[in-house]
């Protein structure tokens, strides 16, 4: 549960970083004026609005990717438990293309963005993030059995 | 998680990729974002729309809205640093960063005591100071 604790908490911080500050454009906008949240978000907008200069590039253009991405591998590592399966090896490798694969379609103008260095480097570091939570907590969850028995 | 049978497993890994490809769709462009050129025909009114702060005084300035000043930051980045890079929807995403910077520095100058003196004095120059002794408001 720990591991999908850290992956929803890193899915909200990303998702904040759109909410709050990027541009109205994208499509998670026209959902919140759909389902009745534009005012709050325009409100979340308007407090947090100040901060937005403060912020570098890579926060608020590659972070929320890298973010989702670490958090995908995590909430895919705890449904299929600390074992090595295929079916977890399936699942991870097919979240890893669709997300390296936006990336790169996106570089050969097969999907509307923008092709950034910045954003692989992010994602290769949220991968490696990503593996060394689940080691470390594998690890922990290791010693504590052993302690117990 | 662990004890979980392998169908349900697979079950849950489809549901768990449908939701984070859902969230990867919401922070794609919408279907009806329009970018800065394309959009005057548009009715309802962009970020970038509708500034007309470009020959205001200071005192004019102070008391405009934020979207006024927003949307004239950003004609004045487009016209100077950002020409010719604004082609992509996130370059409107980068340029409205940047338009909030420069929102933020002319406010800050014209907040001045001595500006109060000053009033009728033009926005556009304290602006262009600000644009051409800056290095981060470009692309």
């Amino acid at each position: 549960m720990k591991k999908l604790n850290i992956a929803l908490i890193a899915l909200i911080i990303g998702s904040l970083v759109y909410v709050c500050w990027r541009g109205e454009t994208l499509a998670i906008f026209s959902w919140f004026e759909r389902i009745g949240l534009a005012s709050y978000v325009e409100s979340l907008r308007n407090c947090s609005r100040w901060l937005a200069v403060y912020l570098p590039n890579w926060l608020l253009f590659s972070l929320p990717n890298a973010l989702w991405l670490f958090s995908g591998i995590l909430i895919f590592d705890s449904i299929w438990g600390s074992n090595q399966s295929a079916g977890k090896v399936f699942w991870v490798s097919v979240f890893l293309i669709i997300a390296v694969g936006a990336e790169v379609a996106q570089g050969l103008r097969l999907l509307s963005g923008t092709f950034d260095w910045q954003d692989m480097v992010l994602m290769l570091f949220a991968s490696f993030c990503a593996v060394l939570v689940i080691a470390y907590l594998r690890e922990k969850e290791r010693s504590q059995k052993s302690w117990i028995v | 998680m662990d004890r979980l049978s392998g169908a349900l497993k697979h079950t849950i890994s489809l549901l768990a990729i449908i939701c984070l490809i859902a969230m990867a769709a919401g922070s794609t462009e919408s279907g009806d974002g329009k970018s800065k050129t394309s959009s005057n025909s548009s009715s309802s009114k962009q970020w970038f729309q509708g500034g007309n702060l470009h020959n205001a005084t200071v005192a004019q300035w102070k008391s405009a809205t934020y979207q006024n000043k927003l949307a004239t930051a950003s004609d004045w980045l487009a016209a100077t640093k950002w020409k010719g890079h604004l082609i992509s929807h996130a370059d409107f995403d980068r340029i409205k960063v940047k338009a909030q910077m420069l929102v933020n520095a002319v406010d800050k100058v014209v907040a001045g005591k001595e500006m109060d003196q000053l009033g009728s004095m033009k926005v556009n120059e304290i602006s262009a100071s600000i644009v051409t002794m800056s290095n981060d408001l470009g692309p």
